[in-house]
């Protein structure tokens, strides 16, 4: 506990009195000591028994299951959220469309923009077809 | 990194099936431990724990090897059944107990049987007893130290107090209880 000799200082031998009962139990050494370490060992001895109630059984399952709960409900919620959002900026969009509709048809009348929309449409419409993927090499 | 706690703290955050329920397993003890020892309601203990292991799960990212695992998971247990008696303005301690607990050196005496003792259960249930009416703190150390066998260093991890702070604990808490099991053998000092 201080700096001083053990033997000079009663509270240091008595701390080392204790020290030497916890190292004598954990180690099991045989009980052929001073009566007041055999005190000691008693009282360490008991501190060493399990507690009288313990967790259950399936408590480290109880709690994974609970995680995994927690988890499909935080999944659950970025999802609706997602859908919220997508919601939004498709009608934000079509709002855009219906202001802006004597620009959005001048487009449509356009026949190089429509040729051009469609050069980058019709390939990402063809690759989502069945069975039509690139052949390797 | 070389850690002994790494492939399992990896292998949690990677989500690999079973990883985290074999973390609960190894580390449940000791937080039970620590928690049923502080709060003593076996209910909210239970609870508190499955509180805890959520907190490490959700935390899990933020730990950095700078103490064992267990040390780590320890100080989460811990701070959660304080905070808990706080709001249950359950006392930690009594600070009031330890102002005559060096007199007792003197009053103790050497005239003591282990082989009675030893053959004598109902000393250990009343050792048992007395270590249940003992504070909190004193005795969630006592049981961190002798049961579970950690350093006094790891103690420190855990319960952030200072070394000598939990020796001074432990001292006076093994002499009160040495000096109740000579009381109980009806040792003259």
């Amino acid at each position: 506990m201080t700096h001083e000799t053990p033997g000079d200082n009663p509270v240091e031998r008595e701390w080392m009195l204790q020290e030497q009962a916890a190292k004598a139990e954990r180690l099991g050494l045989d009980a052929h000591d001073e009566a007041k370490l055999q005190s000691y060992r008693a009282v360490v001895r008991v501190l060493r028994q399990p507690l009288d109630r313990d967790l259950p059984l399936d408590f480290a399952s109880q709690v994974a299951r609970e995680v995994r709960r927690q988890a499909a409900d935080d999944m659950r919620l970025e999802l609706y959220l997602s859908w919220v959002l997508l919601s939004v900026l498709v009608l934000a969009l079509l709002g855009l469309v219906a202001r802006y509709s004597g620009l959005v048809l001048s487009w449509f009348s356009n026949p190089w923009l429509m040729a051009l929309a469609a050069c980058f449409a019709l390939p990402v419409l063809l690759g989502k077809l069945p069975g039509f993927h690139r052949r390797p090499g | 990194m070389s850690h002994p706690d790494s492939p399992l703290v990896k292998a949690v955050l990677a989500n690999a099936p079973g990883a985290f329920e074999r973390l609960v397993r190894e580390h449940q003890a000791l937080c039970w431990h620590i928690i049923y020892r502080m709060v003593r309601h076996p209910e909210d203990a239970r609870e508190l724990c499955q509180e805890t292991f959520l907190l490490v799960h959700r935390r899990l990212r933020q730990f950095r090897h700078e103490s064992a695992l267990k040390s780590w998971i320890g100080r989460i247990a811990y701070t959660v059944a304080l905070r808990h008696m706080e709001r249950k303005r359950i006392a930690l301690f009594d600070p009031g107990q330890d102002e005559d607990a060096s007199s007792p050196i003197d009053k103790l005496s050497d005239g003591f049987d282990l082989e009675t003792a030893y053959a004598d259960s109902e000393i250990a249930a009343r050792l048992h007893q007395v270590i249940e009416t003992l504070p909190p703190l004193q005795r969630t150390l006592l049981t961190l130290y002798h049961l579970d066998e950690l350093s006094i260093d790891e103690i420190a991890v855990i319960t952030g107090l200072a070394s000598g702070t939990i020796k001074s604990h432990l001292f006076r808490t093994r002499l009160r209880l040495r000096e109740q099991l000579e009381v109980f053998y009806g040792v003259a000092p």
